[in-house]
């Protein structure tokens, strides 16, 4: 893939003395382990062909530890700390009127560290940012440094659509929630954090479509109530298709975990009610795998409680390991959930059209 | 206050003595006063036991050695695998489910049982093992779809291959569970979940 290709050469110098001497030219002057700033460089750039304003601060020494997230309290405000880093010669305050950062600030902490606030055009989301290393260009005297690329805001897309689910009633049970956070992650991401989304995700998908779409919950709470019998909490979710009139289909959402963080893979389940219940369960399977892209461990057979006892075809999806420490972490983005409440939006639209 | 400790602590006593007296076996020994046979915990007399017993305490003078085939999960939780034990009493079904705790011996299967759990006792009647756990089972239980079905899976597939073991229903200090981690529907006993063994 072409990565990240500068569309206008042009680098914007911004303050000449900025661009303060060369990494050789800078005696480490902190401990050892200490990063000094000795560069600061500003550019416009088109990242996988979405605009962005790249904002990159060079170091003398190379693998600094860093995290960015956007501030708590200021908005428009991107926060990156690098630990064990000075400001050296790079000034503290800088205005930089390109098209989506304002300004930055280099801030010296207490502690060692230093944080950059980066002055955005607007309040950053998550996926509007991103921030990465530069190794060294040593011909060009250009040092180690951190890229902080600030992009285009996201076009406020349609939400996507699905064919065929016109009219039908399609409840969406987003497993545990409330006092039960179902299975939770090495990384501390619970169960119920990534099926409550992900099934509203789902049901925007199938209500722009025209289906009639009743969840079990929409926020994080026990359906039953607190602390309640599995079989009282179960069969409240069971209960919301028994008495919804018309209900087509039943789909429960949830995430798997098992003793072995190494176990990994996504896999959609049926009871085996009528032959209904296996055809919803494998063009799940089959639109789950196409989108998500994780090992296939099939279309499977259980006893599970909300799929026995509701008197519709029923199927539970396990969209992938919380356990697993690489699964956990796609479970919690926003756009992978997004394609996992698409393929489930297919796949319940291809019940539909192909039943 | 007490009669609440007076009715637990009786409770815990029948429990005991369920687990020396109903302990399953298949193979009929000659019966006899169960006190010869019982090895753990149980101090009961065994006078109140047999009484109670009614004919379904089997046991036989001398410990008998058996092999038989336990099931653990493979690593990624798809399929079980089989191990064979070596087990020297006739309670088999507990010697089974003892087995099941410690864990595998083979690499590439895990354990899949809590650390912490204990077996109470089973009862076979009807061919329904009825399995006792401690708490443990279920408080300390973090598996989700894949995690129930393989501990369940391993529990009935292992004492289903035991002759006159038709299905297993899991107790949690005496009482019938719904489900472990609100996935299985654990209400009724379970039969046999051969398709989760690795050919």
């Amino acid at each position: 893939m072409d990565f990240c290709k500068i569309l206008r050469a042009c680098v914007l110098a911004i303050v000449a003395s900025l661009l303060v001497a060369l990494p050789q030219g800078m005696a480490s002057a902190g401990s050892r382990g200490t990063h000094t700033l000795n560069y600061f460089q500003t550019s416009e750039v088109e990242v996988d062909g979405r605009a962005a304003t790249r904002v990159e601060i060079g170091m003398d020494r190379r693998s600094v530890d860093y995290s960015a997230a956007p501030s708590a309290i200021r908005r428009n405000e991107l926060r990156v700390r690098m630990e064990k880093t000075k400001r050296g010669e790079v000034r503290e305050n800088i205005q930089v009127n390109s098209r989506f950062v304002k300004g930055v600030r280099l801030e010296e902490q207490a502690d060692g560290s230093l944080v950059a606030h980066i002055e955005a055009d607007r309040p950053l989301k998550e996926g509007d940012y991103a921030v990465t290393e530069a190794e060294r260009v040593r011909r060009k005297r250009i040092p180690y440094r951190l890229v902080i690329d600030v992009f285009e805001p996201q076009a406020e897309q349609a939400p996507s659509t699905v064919e065929g689910v016109q009219d039908h009633t399609i409840i969406l049970d987003p497993g545990h929630g409330g006092s039960d956070t179902g299975a939770v992650g090495p990384d501390g991401v619970t169960e119920a954090s990534v099926t409550l989304p992900v099934a509203m995700k789902t049901r925007d998908i199938l209500e722009a479509s025209g289906a009639k779409v009743v969840m079990t919950r929409t926020t994080d709470v026990d359906v039953y109530g607190p602390n309640a019998s599995d079989h009282d909490e179960l069969q409240a979710r069971v209960d919301v298709g028994l008495r919804t009139p018309g209900t087509d289909i039943f789909v429960s959402i949830h995430c798997n975990a098992f003793s072995n963080p190494g176990a990994h893979g996504m896999e959609t389940f049926y009871y085996p009610k009528t032959d209904a219940d296996y055809r919803l369960a494998a063009l799940l399977n089959e639109e789950l795998l196409a989108a998500g892209g994780r090992h296939n461990r099939g279309v499977k057979q259980a006893r599970f409680y909300v799929m026995r006892h509701s008197d519709v075809p029923a199927s539970l999806v396990e969209l992938a390991f919380i356990t697993n420490p690489e699964e956990e972490a796609l479970l919690a983005d926003d756009g992978y959930q997004q394609k996992l409440a698409e393929a489930i939006a297919r796949g319940i639209a291809r019940y539909f059209r192909e039943g | 206050m007490t009669g609440k400790k007076i009715r637990s602590m009786l409770f815990i006593l029948m429990m005991g003595m369920m687990l020396v007296l109903a302990g399953c076996n298949p193979e009929n020994g000659t019966q006899e006063s169960s006190s010869s046979t019982m090895s753990s915990s149980s101090s009961s007399s065994s006078s109140t036991a047999s009484s109670s017993a009614a004919g379904t305490a089997k046991s036989s003078d001398q410990a008998v050695t058996r092999k038989i085939t336990v099931y653990f999960p493979d690593e990624n939780g798809e399929k079980l695998i089989a191990e064979t034990r070596t087990i020297h009493s006739k309670a088999v079904c507990e010697d089974a489910v003892e087995e099941l705790l410690k864990g595998p011996e083979k690499k590439g299967s895990f354990a899949i049982f809590p650390k912490k759990t204990k077996l109470i006792g089973v009862t076979l009647k009807n061919g329904t093992a009825k399995v006792n756990f401690n708490r443990a089972l279920k408080e300390d239980f973090t598996g989700g779809s894949t995690g129930e079905e393989m501990l369940v899976g391993s529990l009935v597939d292992t004492l289903t291959a035991i002759e006159g073991v038709k299905n297993v229903q899991i107790l949690i200090e005496g009482k019938e569970i719904d489900s472990l981690s609100g996935h299985l529907d654990l209400s009724t006993p379970v039969g046999p979940m051969k398709h989760l063994i690795a050919k």
